[in-house]
C-alpha cells in the first residue's frame, strides 16, 4: 500500500498528471469533490470550503475557531482517506498532513513561469498582464495555505521526494515516472508500518476531534498520543468535571481501544 | 546521443548517484579529473582551476583573460565530450551550457539542511558548526559560479527536469529514477537533433577559439553563427587585413564548409 501526495502550482498539470497517475497505477484519486464530501460529514460546509481550501487566511479568519475546526477535519479526512488504501491525494496539505507515514511519496509539480502563463491565457482567453495575476493571486494562496494551516515553506524542496517541472515534461511522463519510483520504494514492511502509523494518527485525531470540536469542552492544553493503537491522554485541565468530560469523549472515540489517563488537575490554569 | 547533466549540491550524493547511473544505463562517467586533464591541455592548470571552477570569481580574476579562456576551453570540452554520446556529466555547470541542446536530460540533487550536516561531520569528522561552514561556503561558491558564468539562479526547479531529495532517496533509486525519466523524454528523434545541435556549438566554439585564443585576433564583440558547416562571421575590427586573417583562421578549422565575412570596419578615430 502507498500514497501519493501530489504538491502543485496553478498551472503546473497537477490534476492532469493525477488522473494520468490514477489510471497507470490503479490507485485512487482523492480530489477536491471527494474531500469536500468527506468534509460536509463532519459538518465543515462548503462555506468554509470557500474560505479556506488552499487559500491563506484573512486576518479576522485566521484568528477564529472555525478555522482551526477546518484543519483539524481536514487533516483527518485526508487521514482516513490514506487509511482505505492506495490511493494518490492532489494538494490540501496532503504531503504534509501524512509527514511521517511510511510509503507516501510526496512529489512537487512546477512549471516556468512563462509556460504557466501561456497555459492561464489559453484558459481563460486573456491577456499577459491578467494571466500573471491569476497566477501571483494562486501562489500567494498556496504560500498562505501551507504557512498558516502547516508552517512550512510550500516551495521548499527538502518536504519532497522529488520535483517534476512539467514546462517540459508531460502529465502522462510525470505519471509514469512517478509511478515507477512509486513501485520501486514499496516494500511490504513499509506497507505494514505505514498501516499502523496510519491508524494510530487516525485514532489520535478522532480523540481530539470528539473532545474539542464535537463535544466543545475547553481543553486546549490537552494531547494525545497513540503508539500501537493505544492512547494516552495527557497535560493539563482545570478541574475534575473537565477531566471526566475528556476522558469520556476520547473514550467514546476510541470505541474498544484502550485510552490511558494521565491528565492532571490544575484548578488555577485555563 | 543521451546526455543527463547532473548538478548537485554538497553532500547530496552527487557523485554516487553519477557512479550508480553511469553503472545503470551503460554511460560514459565523465568527471571532474578526465575535464582536469583535458582543460591542461590547453594550458589552464590547477592554479587557474583554483579560481574558476565551480567557483564565482574573485575580483582579480574575473577581471583576467584566463576566465575568458576558461569558460572557452569548458565549453569546447563538454561540447566535445557530450557528442561522443551517451554520458554522464557531473557539475561544471555543464546543464546551463547544453540547455538549448535537444536530447539532454537535467536533473537536480539536493538533501535536507540536517540530512547534509551529518553527512559532512561523518565525511570530514568535525563539529557541526565546522560542517555549516562548509556546506555554506559551498553553496555560495556554486551559486556564485552559476550567477557569474550563466547569470541564473541555481536553485531554480524550473530550469531543471527533476530534482530529487537524496535525503528520502538513495543513490540506486534515484539512478533508476532518472533513467526511467531519460526513457520517456528522450526520443530517437531527439537524439538526433541533439547531435546536430551539438556539432554545431563544437564548430561555434573552435572558430571562436582559433581567431581569440589561438591567433589572437582582435574583434570587438564577435559574433559566429553557425548552419550546418556554414559559417557567418559578425563583429567589429579595424582594417580589413584584421578582417581577412579572422576568415582565414576560421575557413582553417575542421568541419567548416564556408565562411561569409559580416564583419565591420571601423578603423579607428585619429584625434579630433
Amino acid at each position: 500500500m502507498s500514497i501519493i501526495c501530489i504538491t502543485r502550482e496553478l498551472a503546473a498539470m497537477g490534476e492532469e498528471t493525477a488522473r494520468a497517475l490514477a489510471e497507470k497505477s490503479g490507485y485512487r484519486y482523492v480530489e477536491k469533490i471527494n474531500i469536500e464530501s468527506r468534509l460536509a460529514e463532519y459538518d465543515v460546509g462548503p462555506q468554509e470550503m470557500e474560505r479556506y481550501d488552499e487559500k491563506k487566511p484573512g486576518l479576522w479568519a485566521s484568528l477564529s475557531e472555525s478555522r482551526e475546526r477546518y484543519l483539524h477535519f481536514l487533516k483527518l479526512v485526508i487521514l482516513e482517506e490514506a487509511s482505505k488504501g492506495n490511493c494518490i491525494i492532489l494538494g490540501r496539505g496532503g504531503g504534509t498532513i501524512l509527514k511521517g507515514v511510511p510509503n507516501v511519496l510526496s512529489v512537487r509539480l512546477t512549471s516556468p513561469m512563462e509556460v504557466r502563463i501561456a497555459r492561464i491565457k489559453s484558459v481563460y482567453s486573456c491577456d499577459d498582464k491578467s494571466a500573471a495575476q491569476i497566477i501571483r493571486r494562486s501562489d500567494s494562496d498556496r504560500e498562505g495555505f501551507h504557512r498558516v494551516f502547516f508552517d512550512v515553506d510550500w516551495k521548499d524542496p527538502p518536504q519532497y521526494d522529488l520535483v517534476l517541472n512539467t514546462g517540459k515534461i508531460s502529465p502522462a511522463e510525470a505519471a509514469t515516472v512517478i509511478d515507477k519510483l512509486r513501485a520501486r520504494i514499496s516494500t511490504e514492511n513499509e506497507e505494514k508500518l505505514a498501516q499502523k502509523k496510519l491508524i494510530d494518527m487516525t485514532l489520535q485525531a478522532k480523540i481530539l476531534g470528539e473532545i474539542l470540536f464535537v463535544r466543545k469542552i475547553p481543553v486546549h492544553t490537552v494531547q494525545v498520543s497513540v503508539e500501537s493503537g493505544k492512547a494516552v491522554l495527557y497535560g493539563v485541565v482545570s478541574s475534575h468535571e473537565h477531566r471526566a468530560a475528556a476522558l469520556s469523549a476520547a473514550r467514546g472515540a476510541a470505541g474498544d481501544r484502550e485510552v490511558v489517563d494521565d491528565l492532571r488537575v490544575v484548578p488555577s490554569a485555563r | 546521443m543521451a546526455v543527463i547533466c547532473l548538478t548537485r549540491e554538497l553532500a547530496a550524493k552527487g557523485e554516487e548517484t553519477a557512479r550508480e547511473l553511469a553503472r545503470l544505463g551503460g554511460y560514459r562517467y565523465i568527471e571532474r579529473d578526465y575535464i582536469e586533464a583535458r582543460l591542461a591541455e590547453h594550458k589552464i592548470g590547477a592554479d587557474i582551476l583554483q579560481q574558476y571552477d565551480e567557483k564565482r570569481p574573485g575580483l582579480w580574476a574575473s577581471m583576467s583573460e584566463n576566465r575568458d579562456r576558461y569558460l572557452h576551453f569548458l565549453k569546447a570540452i563538454i561540447y566535445e565530450e557530450t557528442a561522443k554520446g551517451r554520458c554522464v556529466i557531473l557539475g561544471r555547470g555543464a546543464w546551463a551550457l547544453l540547455r538549448e541542446v535537444p536530447g539532454v536530460l537535467s536533473v537536480r540533487l539536493m538533501a535536507p539542511p540536517d540530512v547534509r550536516i551529518d553527512r559532512v561531520k561523518l565525511a570530514y569528522a568535525c563539529d557541526d558548526k565546522t560542517a555549516e561552514y562548509h556546506i555554506r561556503q559551498s553553496d555560495n561558491n556554486r551559486q556564485g559560479f552559476h550567477r557569474y558564468f550563466f547569470d541564473i539562479n541555481w536553485r531554480d526547479s524550473t530550469l531543471y527536469d527533476m530534482t530529487m531529495n537524496s535525503g528520502r532517496i538513495d543513490p540506486q533509486t534515484a539512478a533508476y529514477t532518472i533513467e526511467e525519466l531519460r526513457k520517456v523524454m528522450i526520443s530517437p528523434e531527439d537524439e538526433n537533433a541533439g547531435r546536430f545541435k551539438l556539432e554545431e556549438l563544437r564548430l561555434k566554439t573552435a572558430v571562436a577559439g582559433e581567431i581569440v585564443f589561438e591567433r589572437r585576433i582582435q574583434i570587438q564583440s564577435l559574433a559566429v553563427l553557425v548552419d550546418g558547416g556554414r559559417v557567418t562571421l559578425a563583429g567589429y575590427t579595424v582594417s580589413r587585413i584584421v578582417a581577412n586573417a579572422a576568415v582565414e583562421a576560421a575557413r582553417k578549422v575542421p568541419g567548416v564548409e564556408s565562411v561569409t565575412d559580416e564583419l565591420s570596419i571601423v578603423p579607428p578615430v585619429v584625434g579630433s
